[in-house]
């Protein structure tokens, strides 16, 4: 089944099989799709330099003022309308010590919908990029950050139960 | 903590440089690490900020609600009838973030029509008639706690990046004291507290460390 992923390895150091236990990967793995959709509902990619996401065309801003859907507005541009696709945003634990994100498992629309914006690949739809799926794309600097404060939380946590005698 | 050095709205732009080295002296590819990724944290940050209805800014005024005929004409135009600096969003669309030798600079830049609507809600003219929303911080003032906080750990972490730490560095190591020591020579600008947090969030360093049986010795 198509996906809209990306992986990335929590291999911060070989305590990894201690360090990416399944509690620190749920407070990764919850609090990095947390924090994208935050930054999507701003109107802001959770991809690093991609920035705000392109405005919608004046056709779709009229269908929207004539009121498509409750409660959408203008801006900011949200890649929401029902809100399932932000709904599937998702993650998963691998046995590797990797963390999956992205939308998978899901509904086969829903992947296309999420490649469409992601890639930019239909000619009427700009790309908003919110997933880095890429070779050399990441996450923004705030989710960044978080994944490097809970690491560090983990480690010190590791560290201090070892040296208990 | 970040200084802002400088902040201006001329006609064609409104912006503030920070200075996010606090007087710490960091030079070479740690300097170019820390602006890098402070100049797109800031980024981000004001933009989170303003979209949840609050200032970035050390006691930055931001006026919570609208008025009610203005609410009402914005959620008319297709509007979200809240205080989020956005109508059709060209305003903060226009928002950039760039360095400037040491420093980072943040407004809008060479946009008159967008640095005249940012200047209504900053009011770094003093002209404006609008209430004040302030996204951009004025000369002297900081970022608040948690983002000051963040900016602190990204320059420590350029700083513990761009040091030459060597396992052969650390082979001669045997006990806490020294360990401690070696660090403070490494990293002699960071205080204790900051060397240890910047080396456990170091992938490649803490890999080292605890090579060697020398992580214990960070608690």
């Amino acid at each position: 089944m198509a996906r809209v992923k990306t992986t990335f390895k929590l291999d911060f150091t070989k305590m990894l099989n201690k360090l990416v236990d399944k509690r620190t990967a749920s407070t990764l793995g919850n609090g990095i799709v947390r924090k994208m959709k935050e930054h999507m509902n701003k109107g802001l990619s959770p991809v690093r330099k991609f920035g705000r996401f392109v405005k919608y065309k004046e056709s779709y801003r009229k269908q929207i003022k004539g009121g498509l859907s409750r409660g959408k507005t203008i801006s900011p541009v949200n890649l929401k309308l029902s809100g399932d696709m932000q709904d599937a945003l998702d993650w998963e634990r691998k046995s590797d010590g990797t963390v999956k994100v992205g939308i998978f498992n899901t509904r086969r629309d829903i992947v296309q919908r999420a490649e469409t914006h992601n890639d930019g690949t239909h000619p009427h739809v700009p790309q908003r990029k919110f997933i880095p799926d890429k070779e050399g794309e990441e996450f923004s600097v705030t989710i960044q950050r978080f994944i490097k404060t809970v690491y560090e939380s983990r480690l010190r946590d590791i560290i201090k139960r070892s040296n208990r005698p | 903590m970040s200084k802002t050095i400088q902040s201006k709205a001329t006609g064609r732009s409104i912006f503030s440089v920070v200075d996010i080295f606090e007087e710490k002296k960091v030079s070479g590819e740690a300097k170019r690490k820390a602006l890098n990724e402070a100049k797109d944290f800031l980024f981000e940050q004001t933009l989170e900020a303003v979209g949840s209805i609050s200032s970035p800014v050390s006691g930055g005024k931001y006026k919570k609600t609208l008025n009610k005929e203005y609410r009402a004409k914005k959620v008319s135009e297709g509007g979200r009838g809240v205080p989020n600096l956005e109508l059709e969003g060209d305003m903060l669309n226009a928002f950039q973030a760039k360095i400037q030798g040491s420093n980072i600079k943040l407004g809008i830049l060479g946009n008159s029509k967008e640095a005249k609507k940012a200047d209504g809600h900053n009011n770094f003219s003093g002209k404006s008639k609008i209430p004040t929303r302030q996204f951009l911080p004025q000369k002297g003032q900081s970022y608040k706690s948690p983002i000051e906080k963040e900016l602190a750990r990204i320059v420590d972490d350029a700083v513990a990046d761009s040091v030459d730490i060597t396992k052969s560095d650390l082979r001669d190591i045997f006990s806490k004291t020294a360990l401690l020591a070696f660090l403070g020579e490494k990293l002699p600008d960071l205080t204790p507290s900051e060397r240890k947090g910047s080396i456990l969030r170091n992938k490649k360093v803490s890999e080292f460390f605890e090579d060697l049986g020398l992580l214990k010795w960070l608690e």
